[in-house]
């Protein structure tokens, strides 16, 4: 049987896929929180936060029964001739539902460490709120959200418990890296079992260069941010 | 100071309760403990079963751990502490044979099953083999076929029928027999391949049709005690206990049918 390389593919298509999700979901999520404190956000937060402690198997089983046939959304979906379930979008969904906690309060992280007078200082100057946050905080917060990026494709890179229930294992089209590791070791198949863990190695490796190379670079920016920022607000 | 006290107490209250236990129960010595590993099919039957042999030996207990029989083989192989394993297929007991891990004496074929193919109760999209290749079908359910023995036999019909290249594209691969019950149950499957035992079980699924006449290998369920068994007489005792009227009347009544000797 010739070697089957499709789970790389799928792999990396779902994470990078969950991964630019979750960057532009986490980053509004973790805007909007910053800028409306009210009761409703602080209750919306656990709800937000969830999916990080709890065990991806039941994210997985909640998924299941959100989307599911019988599902309010199953249902939903169903009657625009869209499954869910066993499916490749099921795979950037998990992987989007699990990964969204960590970018969220690594968002959030970033945002509120930029100094508010910073942010008070363009908006004396004219700025909308659009503009304070695309313009002034977005910049300076974004060495921690780029780190939380990375962080987030390798946790999507991983997702194994909720991708296995809510998408399944169809070769070519759902299994993942980590699903096709699990299958190979049930079937005793060790030898592919090691291959992949050590392409997952490989990527993981990749990925902890690229996040060394960057803090080096992160603190020369933590320089040169804010008078970028100031230089900005001058020529508006 | 008085933090270090409260968290030396805590830890030491958290050992103590890890290391005591409930506390032992009078009996005149404990049952002597068996392991056997079966096939995910057997499940029901085999837990009636478990709890009859109980009330025949009470000085034995046994302990049914289930799965598909591929995986279950290769935990044996990798040291599971396992007393008796009961297969769906001969393949894993052949191969369990040949690395000497069957007790001499001890393999006999107990069991034979029916592949059939499976759909939704209420839906009617799939009414034969054939039907599998359509777009409309979607996604059908099957187990891998190596490490489970009915996704093994369903890769044989569907090979013999032609038709395996063409539906492999839509296959969603499970773990165990059960695994495809319940996708199909639940309809995230249009289609399923397992035992006619397990069909029999669910009213949300209904049979399509069985698998053709030879276009799969004799589905046979051999049983076996293992030679690393600590317990080979309590073992060979509950083997036995398979193989008699009893037992196979249970199976009977879940639609195995006793393997032809």
């Amino acid at each position: 049987m010739s070697p089957d390389f499709s789970p790389i593919w799928v792999s990396l298509k779902t994470a990078f896929t969950a991964t630019a999700l979750v960057l532009v979901l986490g980053l509004a999520a973790a805007a909007w929180r910053l800028h409306r404190r009210s009761r409703l956000w602080e209750l919306l937060d656990g709800a937000l936060l969830l999916p990080l402690v709890l065990p991806p198997t039941v994210v997985g089983f909640f998924l299941l029964v959100l989307f599911g046939r019988t599902g309010p959304l199953g249902r939903l979906l169903w009657r625009f001739g869209v499954t869910v379930v066993f499916s490749w979008p099921a795979t950037v969904i998990a992987a989007t539902v699990v990964t969204f906690p960590l970018m969220y309060l690594i968002a959030r992280g970033a945002l509120e460490q930029v100094e508010s007078s910073t942010l008070d200082a363009a908006r004396t100057l004219g700025s909308s709120e659009w503009e304070v946050f695309l313009r002034v905080a977005l910049p300076l917060a974004w060495p921690g959200i780029l780190a939380g990026t990375v962080l987030a494709f390798a946790r999507a890179l991983g997702e194994f418990g909720a991708t296995l229930m809510l998408a399944g294992n169809i070769p070519g089209r759902t299994e993942t890296i980590p699903v096709a590791i699990f299958f190979a070791i049930e079937a005793g198949d060790t030898r592919h079992a090691l291959g992949w863990a050590a392409v997952v190695l490989v990527i993981s490796l990749a990925t902890l260069a690229a996040m060394g190379a960057w803090t080096r670079y992160q603190r020369a920016y933590l320089v040169r941010g804010p008078v970028r920022a100031e230089r900005s607000q001058r020529g508006a | 100071m008085r933090r270090l006290t409260v968290w030396c107490a805590t830890v030491s209250l958290g050992l103590f309760l890890a290391v005591a236990g409930p506390p032992a129960r009078a009996v005149a010595g404990p049952p002597t403990r068996i392991l056997v590993s079966a096939a995910a099919s057997l499940k029901d039957a085999l837990t009636n079963i478990g709890r009859e042999f109980k009330r025949a030996r009470p000085d034995l207990s046994v302990e049914l751990n289930f799965g598909a029989s591929g995986t279950l083989a290769v935990q044996i192989e990798q040291g599971a502490p396992v007393d008796v394993f009961v297969s769906a297929s001969t393949e894993q007991m052949d191969e369990l044979a040949a690395k000497n891990m069957l007790l001499a004496g001890t393999r006999v074929n107990l069991l034979q099953n029916r592949l059939v193919l499976i759909a939704p109760q209420g839906t009617s999209t799939v009414t034969s083999f054939g039907d599998l290749e359509h777009a409309q079908v979607r996604v059908v359910a099957m187990g891998d076929p190596r490490s489970v023995p009915a996704g093994a036999y369903a890769q044989q019909v569907l090979t013999a029928l032609g038709i395996y290249d063409a539906v492999r594209r839509k296959t969603v691969l499970a773990t165990d027999v059960r695994q495809v019950l319940a996708a199909v149950e639940t309809g995230s499957a249009d289609a399923g391949l397992v035992y006619a035992t397990d069909a029999a079980l669910s009213r949300r699924v209904r049979v399509v049709m069985e698998a053709p006449a030879g276009t799969h290998q004799p589905i046979v369920y051999p049983a076996a005690v293992l030679s690393a068994s600590s317990r080979p007489d309590a073992a060979r005792a509950f083997v036995l206990y398979l193989g008699s009227a009893d037992a196979i009347a249970v199976f009977a009544n879940y639609g195995f049918q006793p393997a032809t000797r």
